[in-house]
């Protein structure tokens, strides 16, 4: 089901206006159908993800899944909170799948 | 026959000219309608859609074949009908007439054979000679609405259910009068009260033999029971009808009651376009047996093989003729829109030439007051032309005549219709119903049928209609039986909640 999948491990360092980037999933409001993954949706012009520039995303729907060390969340709540919380430096796994099978 | 004749040259004219080249000849010495110099003028030309265009080559008392045809077939079959009519008709009087008279007879023969030995007729019986006179008035009238309709059609065959009723009615007051002769009139019963009786249950058993009869006839094909698809074989205009349980030639009169007024009006002129093209495909494509006469066990590989090279050259020619009907369609197309917009301009602008007189009005000017006839007549002038092109351009000029447009319009001013009401009936072909009577050229139409036409409809069963000039195939398909199942809502279980921000900006 997953196809070519593409990781890339980012750090990206807090900025003034939070990370910079839009995630939207989960498990209880699905982004995709039924995949409760979480996805990027939008990274913030000016943000500290566009000034880094490594973070790369795919507008097509359901090709950037956010995962972060301990695996690839699916719940919405939960991920926010602990992005938008007090660490300052967060790793992430960027998984770029190349081809999305439903 | 003075109608008759005409439409019999003007089928010639049309069947003549769809081989023949047109020649627009201009008849001397007489009026063009689109003549501004006549306008108010009464222009006396009732062929006005033919004498403007003539056809050259035949004379002009020819008939084709098919008017020949169509002449024999009314001369016999005029005849044959009537017969037929009649003959139901005083069949249907006489039984009626011994069925009414059978309980009166009843009642007055033994007055009439014994009277003196009769018993007096008590309250009870004199109450029952009401009863049995109110049941026969209903009786009378029922039996009056139900059959004595003026037939809509005639049938080739017998109407079964009608005979099989006609037939017990008849072996039941058979065996009512067996009765009474030999119980009754040969013992010359004297109980007048218990004859009285016998009448009445006779009239009740009428009245459920009528209820019978209602229900055979009438009620039981209500219920639509199958689809029926008509097609037009000309054309392949196709209406679909819901019917019930009928017989074939029942379900046919139906279908071409509702022929007339659900399919649009017959017209052979729009059918010379693909008649020509496929005329062209075959003309101009021989083959030459080259290789000298061969044996005779071979003719029947050497016809295979010519069929199947005329084929394949024809198939290399379809090449450059669909782009020929794209492109004369094409132009056929804005042709026809741009003669409709002039046409439309010129009507409103006609129309805006009269107005409706008050009453005051009237009597100070009574010079200029015209009936709608002749306001019409003044009006017709500026728009004839127009309508005279577009009608000649979607190729119906020979449905409308310039009588029957004057009289349209005469009663379209007189009530108060616009130009777009008035014009639509050009616009767009209507139903046959809608032209003159003469129109419905055929009221002869034959039944062809694999199946017997007195056999009910099945489903799958297909049967034609044929008339001189076209025939209508009909398919049937059986309704098929639906399952309705329940689904209960409670009305308090439709509740609602926002939708969660799809989008956290981190």
């Amino acid at each position: 089901m997953d196809g070519d999948v593409e990781y890339e491990e980012i750090t990206l360092e807090r900025g003034n206006s939070g990370l910079g980037f839009s995630i939207a999933g989960g498990t209880d409001n699905p982004h995709i159908g039924d995949d409760p993954s979480i996805f990027i949706t939008k990274i913030i012009a000016g943000g500290a993800a566009a000034q880094d520039g490594r973070l790369r995303y795919s507008n097509t729907p359901g090709k950037s899944v956010l995962c972060l060390i301990s695996g690839c969340p699916d719940d919405h709540k939960d991920t926010s909170q602990s992005l938008n919380g007090l660490i300052n430096i967060i790793y992430l796994i960027n998984k770029l799948r190349k081809r999305y099978f439903a | 026959r003075e109608r008759s004749r005409d439409r019999h040259k003007s089928r010639s004219k049309e069947s003549s000219r769809s081989e023949k080249s047109v020649t627009i000849n201009a008849p001397p010495a007489e009026p063009l309608l689109g003549d501004q110099s006549v306008r108010g003028e009464e222009v006396q030309d009732d062929n006005w859609g033919e004498t403007t265009t003539a056809v050259t080559g035949t004379s002009e008392h020819s008939l084709s074949q098919e008017d020949i045809v169509r002449i024999s077939k009314d001369l016999d079959d005029s005849v044959g009908l009537d017969c037929k009519r009649y003959l139901n008709v005083a069949l249907s009087v006489i039984l009626g007439l011994v069925v009414f008279l059978t309980p009166l007879a009843f009642l007055i023969l033994p007055h009439l054979l014994w009277p003196d030995r009769l018993r007096a007729c008590g309250t009870a019986c004199e109450g029952l000679f009401i009863s049995v006179a109110f049941k026969l008035l209903i009786l009378l009238l029922a039996v009056w609405a139900l059959f004595f309709r003026p037939p809509r059609a005639g049938l080739p065959r017998i109407f079964v259910f009608r005979a099989l009723l006609a037939t017990l009615v008849l072996l039941f007051v058979l065996s009512y009068w067996l009765f009474y002769g030999v119980r009754i009139l040969d013992s010359q019963d004297e109980d007048y009260q218990g004859i009285v009786q016998y009448a009445v249950s006779l009239v009740d058993a009428l009245l459920f033999i009528h209820y019978l009869a209602i229900v055979l006839l009438e009620l039981r094909q209500l219920q639509p029971f199958f689809s029926l698809c008509v097609t037009r074989s000309t054309d392949g205009a196709t209406q679909h009808y819901n019917l019930g349980q009928l017989s074939i030639q029942r379900a046919a009169v139906v279908i071409l009651e509702n022929y007339y007024k659900d399919f649009p009006v017959h017209n052979p002129a729009l059918l010379t376009a693909s008649k020509s093209r496929a005329a062209k495909h075959l003309a101009g494509l021989k083959v030459y047996n080259v290789d000298g006469p061969g044996e005779n066990n071979a003719a029947a590989g050497i016809a295979q093989s010519q069929s199947r090279a005329m084929i394949a050259a024809a198939a290399r020619r379809r090449d450059s003729s669909h782009n020929e009907l794209y492109y004369e369609e094409a132009e056929h197309e804005r042709r026809v829109r741009k003669r409709r917009a002039r046409l439309v301009v010129a009507v409103e602008e006609a129309f805006t030439h009269i107005r409706r007189m008050q009453e005051e009005e009237q009597k100070k000017a009574p010079g200029d007051v015209m009936d709608p006839r002749e306001a019409a007549q003044a009006i017709f002038p500026s728009m004839a032309r127009a309508l005279q092109k577009y009608l000649r351009t979607t190729r119906q000029q020979h449905l409308h005549s310039m009588e029957s447009i004057q009289q349209h319009l005469a009663f379209s001013i007189t009530n108060n219709m616009t130009p777009k009401a008035f014009l639509e009936s050009y616009l767009t072909t209507g139903p046959t119903l809608q032209y003159g009577k003469d129109r419905w050229l055929a009221r002869q139409w034959t039944l062809i049928s694999e199946a017997s036409v007195t056999s009910g409809l099945k489903d799958g069963s297909v049967f034609l209609l044929k008339c001189i000039d076209f025939s209508l195939v009909v398919t049937t398909k059986k309704i098929p039986y639906i399952q309705l199942a329940e689904e209960f809502i409670d009305p308090k279980s439709h509740k609602f909640m926002l939708r969660l921000q799809s989008e956290t900006s981190v």
